[in-house]
């Protein structure tokens, strides 16, 4: 069997978004660069301002998240942060945000990394810690402040944003997770070496032999184990480098605009990389319904994907209301230009 | 660089924890061994909402070394629903200009680094407008 | 007292030193039995403390009593203060009060820090406080709370730069204009340059004794201690009970008057603490001398009358020194341009120091 299934039914008993508010359109990068005619990958990305970072996001998201979920922080067991900006290359996040939310001493903390799916990785993690009993609660949050070379592509999308989950057992939560599944190889597509500031990326290498090969063959096989296809689903959200691969990849296993435009955001806040689809299945679980089923999968360069299934409950309509929205997030916006985006995102050489 | 100093008050500037009086219930932040309004001892931790209003402010764009990275900002002392005013930066303003009696929320931020990036990231409370929705 | 400015030339130890000779001389060649230091940042500007041994020695008074008093922005009135009850406990004969400060040994931004010190600074310095913001948020709230606009600061401003013209000490000679005032930049809003005074090198020093150890040709210059106080209020602004009371000048005020005897209606001369001009309007109010809401609109004639603070220049842990010696030369008929009509028989001088914390008031007489 190649499903993960903890022995003890789990879910997610509570989720909070976070998205800065700083906005950057696309033809704005594209004036410096590129010249005015040419067309963009998505509409605009969030910035992080300037006292930002994945650290102060995630205790953001984080607090929306316990509000949810209704426990006391001190009942947290793990406090894990998936991303591939952690401020310090030594000293965890998962610390400083542990502390921030007023959890326990006792409990595991640590920072995780698989480019874009440290977050998920994080959740499955969760899964098992709850699924075998060695506690009730786990923090788990995808969050970045994605860095794109000046000029590059990624400049267009890399992003702010993400999302945490506090997985619980299924009797208390707002979405029982069914199944997940994890699909990984090493393919060299996209990468940052330790002190380098940019990550590197095989350009168009990135998309069938990393992108659609891992998400195809992790959707797949999670379609064939479980029995479902697309029509089993009221919502689906993918990974979102862009906007076009996770419509091309859905489109692809027969799902349809309706089923994957609500935990698509992409176009409007650009690729948030860790945090890409817990944000989307955050937007999804602001107005899901008792019974919809969600399907979700991550991508992550390196390369491997993660696909998961939930069912959402009753408990969904008394939390849902308890911290701020996804869409509310994505409409609190202050536009910049490139000018005060270089600032915010250290491009100037100050000393 | 001042570690020790951070660390020791990490609580009461990652999410602004500080006491009530146990004699005369009195809400108290900074936390303080003497309770202010009775003169008693005080050490039972109390944890604030975070939620206030801006008693009053100024503008900062001349800011000190160390903070040269944020400005221009503004600074404010922001009234504690609980009681406690506050000493604090505000971030995230957008266009609504500030004004007294702004209802504001707290949230946790990047102060300054301490040093510089080799340094210890400083974090701590700021408060931003209260986010709708 | 030594001009109010930038000496570039001068080190902090040779402006102290210069303004104890100076002080020695005007008292008739007095041997001091001790100096009592007023500083507030040599520390960190010169990089150095123990002041007492380096100034009084480089003064040529190897061997006396020496040590620094600290108190921010009235650092020199403590030493004062120091001074008299060394004398009047009997313990010391002979005195000198030195307030001294170094400004220009480091960069803007330096000085600028050192100065932000005086807050406190785990809880309002860390947060990105400076000390012009403080007083700036404290402004804010006066207009809020009395309906005000900015412009209640004008002549507080105006007549402390106008003072200051007559003064030879004092680093802005020019005066302002209306116009000039109305056009200026904001420092902190609602405080513009003009209400928020410059930092700058000085010192200043007195020498006190008892009346009986002066020569008789020497005494009709003498200036009587009638009163001394020194109270201090919390030093956070957020944990002020009342932000627009400045609770330690009124009880530093009342305490020093009630030790002379006297009354605020019997003082010919006022020297009132003017770092940034919202301290002068609640001074104003905390000591008495106009209501709340209205310590602004104050005939500001015999308030800082050789310029303040913000036409003076503020050297920082000297100021208070320099508001002392002021005094005594008003009260001697020596105050030149600056004399105010009536020779004063009496004088109220208060500092302040960290945004109305620390206040000492003294009274002096003939
Ligand atoms: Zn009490």
């Amino acid at each position: 069997m190649k499903l993960l299934i903890p022995e003890k039914p789990v879910g997610i008993i509570g989720y909070g978004a976070y998205i800065p508010r700083y906005r950057i359109p696309a033809s704005e990068i594209s004036r410096i660069w590129h010249g005015e005619s040419e067309g963009t990958p998505i509409k605009e990305k969030s910035v992080p301002g300037l006292d930002e970072d994945t650290i102060t996001m995630s205790i953001e998201a984080a607090r929306n998240a316990l509000n949810r979920a209704q426990i006391d922080p001190k009942e947290l067991r793990a406090v894990w942060i998936g991303s591939e900006s952690h401020p310090y290359a030594v000293k965890p996040s998962g610390t400083v945000v542990a502390e921030a939310i007023g959890a326990s001493e006792s409990i595991s903390a640590a920072d995780f990394e698989f480019a874009c799916k440290a977050g998920t990785e994080a959740v499955i993690a969760g899964m098992g810690f709850v699924g075998s009993g060695m506690g009730d609660y786990v923090l788990a949050v995808g969050m970045d402040t994605a860095q794109g070379r000046p000029g590059d592509v990624l400049e267009y999308t890399a992003a702010a944003g993400g999302a945490a989950v506090i997985i619980g057992p299924a009797s208390e939560a707002l979405a029982v997770i069914d199944a997940a599944y994890s699909f990984v190889t090493d393919t060299p597509d996209f990468w940052r070496r330790q002190t380098q500031k940019y990550p590197e990326h095989g350009q168009r290498f990135t998309g069938d032999p990393a992108y659609f090969h891992h998400l195809e063959n992790s959707i797949e096989t999670f379609f064939t184990e479980t029995g479902t296809s697309a029509k089993d689903y009221r919502f689906a959200v993918f990974h979102q480098p862009n906007a076009k691969f996770p419509q091309k990849l859905g489109k692809e296993f027969g799902f349809t605009k309706e089923q994957f435009q609500t935990g698509l955001l992409s176009p409007m806040i650009g690729n948030t990389y860790s945090g890409a689809v817990l944000l989307g299945l955050s937007a999804i679980l602001d107005i899901a319904e008792p019974g919809d089923k969600i399907f979700a999968a991550a991508f992550g360069s390196g390369a491997g994907s993660d696909a998961f299934s939930f069912t959402v409950t009753e408990r969904i309509k008394s939390c849902r209301n308890l911290a701020p929205s996804t869409q509310a997030y994505i409409q609190r916006r202050t536009e910049i230009d490139y000018a005060v985006y270089a600032r915010h995102r250290g491009k100037y050489i100050m000393n | 660089m001042e570690a020790p100093r951070h660390w020791r008050l990490k609580k009461q500037r990652y999410s602004l924890t500080g006491e009530v009086c146990p004699h005369c219930s009195a809400k108290i932040f900074p936390p303080r061994d003497v309770c202010p309004e009775c003169g008693q001892e005080a050490k039972t931790a109390f944890q604030f909402s975070g939620k206030g209003e801006v008693f009053s402010y100024t503008a900062i764009t001349d800011a000190p070394a160390g903070y040269q990275d944020q400005a221009p900002y503004a600074i404010a002392l922001v009234k504690l629903n609980e009681g406690p005013i506050v000493t604090a930066q505000l971030t995230d303003l957008g266009t609504e200009p500030v004004r007294i009696g702004m209802p504001v929320e707290m949230v946790t931020r990047r102060i300054k680094d301490d040093g510089n990036e080799r340094g210890v990231i400083l974090y701590g409370y700021k408060f931003r407008p209260v986010m709708q929705g | 007292m030594l001009p109010v400015g930038e000496h570039w030339d001068l080190s902090l130890r040779t402006l102290g030193a210069r303004a104890v000779r100076k002080a020695l001389a005007d008292s008739g060649n007095l041997q001091p039995d001790a100096i009592y230091i007023g500083n507030g940042l040599a520390n960190i500007l010169s990089h150095q403390a123990n002041l007492g041994a380096l100034i009084s020695d480089e003064a040529g008074f190897p061997g006396i009593e020496s040590c620094t008093f600290e108190a921010a922005g009235a650092s020199g009135a403590a030493a004062f203060r120091a001074a008299c009850m060394a004398v009047q406990s009997g313990l010391v004969d002979i005195a000198i009060a030195l307030g001294v400060e170094k400004i220009t040994e480091c960069d803007g931004s330096t000085a600028q820090a050192a100065q932000d010190l005086i807050l406190n600074y785990e809880f309002e310095g860390t947060n990105g406080l400076t000390v012009s913001a403080g007083a700036a948020i404290i402004a804010q709230r006066y207009l809020s709370e009395y309906h005000l606009d900015r412009s209640v600061f004008q002549n507080i401003a105006l007549q402390s730069y106008q003072h200051a013209q007559g003064n030879p000490y004092a680093m802005y000679r020019n005066g302002i204009t209306e116009a000039i005032y109305q056009k200026q930049p904001m420092k902190n809003h609602p405080l513009g340059l003009f209400d928020v005074s410059s930092l700058a090198d000085g010192a200043a020093a007195l020498v006190v004794t008892r009346e009986e150890l002066i020569p008789e040709e020497s005494r009709d210059d003498m200036i009587r201690v009638l009163g001394s106080a020194n109270a201090i209020a919390p030093l956070s602004l957020h944990d002020r009970h009342q932000l627009l009371q400045y609770r330690a000048a009124s009880q530093s005020a009342a305490s020093a008057l009630r030790k002379a005897g006297l009354s605020l209606s019997n003082m010919d001369l006022l020297e009132i603490w003017d770092a940034h001009a919202i301290d002068v309007v609640l001074a104003m109010e905390a000591i008495g001398l106009a209501i709340e809401g209205e310590g602004w609109q104050t005939d500001m004639t015999t308030l800082s009358s050789m310029g303040g603070c913000l036409g003076r220049g503020n050297p920082l842990g000297a100021s208070s020194a320099y508001q002392l010696v002021e005094t005594v030369l008003q009260m001697r008929g020596e105050a030149g341009a600056c004399q105010i009509g009536n020779l004063p028989k009496t004088a109220f001088v208060q500092s302040l120091g960290g945004l109305g914390s620390t206040a000492i008031t003294h009274i002096l007489g003939h």
